[in-house]
């Protein structure tokens, strides 16, 4: 066994070289040229300054050439540097996930930019670029042992072809591609584009759009209905081509990140691929799953269909990693059980206790939702003279109907509940999510309170676990009666102390 | 508690792990007293500074003159209170406690916070000194977990004996005698299935 998981030394891919290269010239290349145009006129030191950083970067990019990686005696050794040497031992039951993505230039090489995982690391703990693709599905598979290479997986699957998906997902090994309508679902959603047109929107104001005086009439005349007849048409072609545009992004950016997603089960680990021009492969074993978001969003909902997400205790996710915690982006409501019991056989959303909050919680977000809209008359009443009155009138009880209307909502959306295989919380109003919380993962339990909170014996009940990214992914229940929190507290305790000795990153069998 | 006769460590925390509510040193209240200080002295007098120059250095000519000086009066208030009052009330609302199986620490003033760490989620934990926690005797103990949001907790203000045997009690992993889950650990699920929580 453990002469199986040994490997040689090895270095990078001989095009690491350029790849390493590439990327401190395109680091350096802003700073370079900003410097050149600065200069330009007066001939001064910063022209020097740039062939200075030359030779530094090549001797950066040939330090990072010099590394070498090995596995023995369970541990990945990687070494590296020059002058200083730098050897790092990484136990391979450390590690959480192996990450490879592949841009245009890897794919023709057929190489790719390989990162190892390990918990509470912002960075990676190993990052290899880059690595040919063999050595790369080599250095995984003896990373997670049991698992074999994608081709076994991929000669099974097309034997169950014939196979419901259903069934698929509670095979031990499968490949499911998710086909392009599937994804053009996800791309339909209007969240999304809006959210790509509000960045479109702050680039074009940075940029001075608006102050366009032409562009600027154009919705002087839309907003005063001066002579609206005239503009309906206008007005109409805006309208549909705003939204046209807004759909054509968002389908767009779902297509370019999740082009071609390919969820592969191999026994102990999921494996995802996705990307069209940056194709990302990441590794996750089953084991180390902390937190699952089965979401949906009202398109989805509509449709029968849900999202899935899952959070590894690996790298702490910047937001641009968006593929990273897909496990699958569209799936069929009715495939879900099968694909949740693959992370946790014990996973069942159907027939738990769910815990709604009470009425004073409820209460309370009403008031919460007053208090917002209070506080947002205070802008108008600076605009009296000009629309303030008219948005104080008209405006103000629109937008505190709309947010008591919310307030309720979700109040009565959100519910907790405890079983054996985790804590869940269900919220939302537009995207519904259920978010669980496996057992054995909390970190940390926090119960906070406001004054009000102590008034109402209440609390605000927080999990923490090593999964908990960046974007707050994470099981936290505002204006949770205090005795109940207590109580579910003292619950996980317990359990995190009976069953589990171990750190909580890895399942315990 | 520890009846291990092989652990090297002479533990004192046996005692301490105990569950009871602990507050901090009160010579930990100084401490704090001399560390605000630290920080709010020299911003104290920056202000005090900028506010003296804006009122009798020309800027604020003619009626405005005054302006500056309520606003420092406040602000003299304001700093007393945080350097000399806050420290004692924060120190009322401190507590931890150790059992075999947690630490838990409770802390705030206005917004209250009971942070539980299980002894097993622990990674590593630090012992600090700062200059004005050294001349007092005191330490910060950190409790680092793989957790995101309470990835450090902080046990600020208790004696460095303390710290030092919290710390060798904490990172005993299994040497220690855990409590037999029948005698120590009441099972706290049949108190929560039968939560009124239901009646929504």
């Amino acid at each position: 066994m453990s002469s199986e998981r040994n490997l040689k030394e090895q270095r990078l891919h001989p095009s690491s070289l350029a790849f390493s290269l590439l990327k401190y010239l395109r680091q350096f290349l802003a700073p370079i040229a900003l410097m050149f145009f600065v200069s330009k006129e007066s001939d001064s030191w910063e022209i020097y300054g740039a062939f200075i950083v030359l030779p530094l970067m090549l001797f950066e990019a040939w330090r990072y050439f010099n590394l070498r990686y090995s596995i023995a005696n369970g541990e990945l050794i990687v070494r590296k540097g020059v002058f200083f040497k730098n050897v790092r031992h990484i136990p391979l039951e450390r590690i959480q996930s192996i990450d490879s993505s592949q841009n245009f230039l890897h794919r023709m090489l057929s190489v790719a930019d390989v990162r190892v995982e390990t918990a509470g690391n912002t960075e990676p703990e190993a990052e290899l670029r880059v690595l040919s693709i063999e050595a790369r599905d080599q250095l995984r598979g003896i990373i997670f042992t049991g698992a074999r290479t994608s081709k076994a997986a991929k000669d099974t699957s097309n034997d169950q072809e014939s196979i419901d998906e259903a069934e698929r997902f509670g095979q031990e090994r499968f490949e499911f591609h998710l086909p392009a309508a599937e994804l053009a679902l996800l791309g339909l959603n209007p969240f999304k584009g809006l959210a790509i047109l509000a960045v479109g929107a702050g680039i074009a104001g940075q940029v001075g759009i608006f102050e366009n005086a032409t562009f600027l009439g154009f919705f002087h005349v839309l907003l005063e209905g001066a002579s609206f007849a005239d503009h309906f048409s206008y007005a109409v072609l805006a309208v549909f081509g705003l939204g046209l545009a807004i759909l054509t992004l968002s389908l767009l950016a779902t297509f370019t990140i999740l082009h071609d997603f390919t969820l592969t089960r191999d026994e102990q680990e999921f494996r995802v691929q996705c990307g069209l021009f940056t194709r990302r492969t990441t590794t996750i074993p089953i084991g180390r799953v902390q937190y699952v978001l089965v979401k949906s969003n009202p398109v989805l909902r509509a449709i029968g269909r849900s999202s899935i997400q899952i959070e590894t205790a690996g790298g702490k996710h910047t937001p641009d990693d968006q593929t990273q915690k897909w496990l699958m982006p569209v799936v069929r409501n009715e495939y879900l059980p099968s694909l949740l019991s693959a992370i946790d056989p014990t996973i069942v959303l159907h027939g738990l206790g769910w815990h709604s909050l009470t009425h004073l919680a409820g209460r309370r977000r009403l008031y919460r939702a007053l208090r917002a809209s209070l506080l947002l008359a205070i802008v108008p009443c600076f605009f009296l003279e000009t629309w303030g009155a008219l948005a104080l009138a008209v405006g103000l009880p629109i937008v505190t109907v709309l947010l008591l209307l919310f307030a309720h909502k979700s109040h009565r959306a959100i519910a907790w509940a405890a079983a054996p295989f985790g804590t869940l919380l269900r919220e939302g109003v537009f995207t519904k999510s259920v978010g669980i919380v496996l057992a054995g993962r909390p970190q940390a339990i926090t119960l906070r309170s406001s004054p009000f909170d102590r008034r109402h014996s209440m609390v605000t009940f927080r999990i923490d676990t090593a999964g908990a990214g960046a974007d707050g992914h994470k099981i936290k229940i505002e204006y949770l009666q205090r005795d109940v929190a207590e109580a579910l507290r003292d619950q996980l305790l317990f359990d995190l102390e009976t069953k589990g000795q171990s750190d909580g990153l890895v399942r315990s069998s | 508690m520890n009846s291990n006769p092989t652990q090297p460590v002479a533990n004192p925390a046996g005692q301490l792990a105990d569950g009871s509510v602990r507050k901090l040193p009160s010579c930990s209240i100084q401490a704090e007293k001399w560390g605000s200080i630290a920080v709010l002295l020299p911003i104290g007098l920056a202000l005090t500074a900028v506010g003296l120059g804006l009122s009798f250095m020309g800027p604020l000519d003619g009626p405005y003159w005054w302006i500056p000086l309520p606003i420092l009066g406040f602000l003299f208030f304001l700093f007393t209170f945080l350097a000399f009052k806050w420290p004692a009330i924060q120190h009322k609302h401190f507590t931890w406690s150790l059992s075999p199986l947690r630490i838990e620490i409770k802390s705030g003033v206005i917004w209250r916070s009971v942070t539980s760490v299980p002894r097993s989620r622990i990674q590593h934990t630090d012992v600090g000194q700062g200059p004005i926690q050294r001349r007092f005797g005191l330490s910060t103990l950190s409790i680092h977990t793989a957790g995101s949001d309470s990835a450090q907790v902080d046990l600020s203000g208790i004696t460095y004996e303390d710290a030092l045997a919290i710390r060798d009690y904490l990172l005993l992993r299994e040497t220690t005698t855990r409590p037999s889950s029948s005698e120590q650990l009441e099972n706290p699920w049949a108190a929560l299935v039968n939560q009124k929580s239901n009646e929504l």
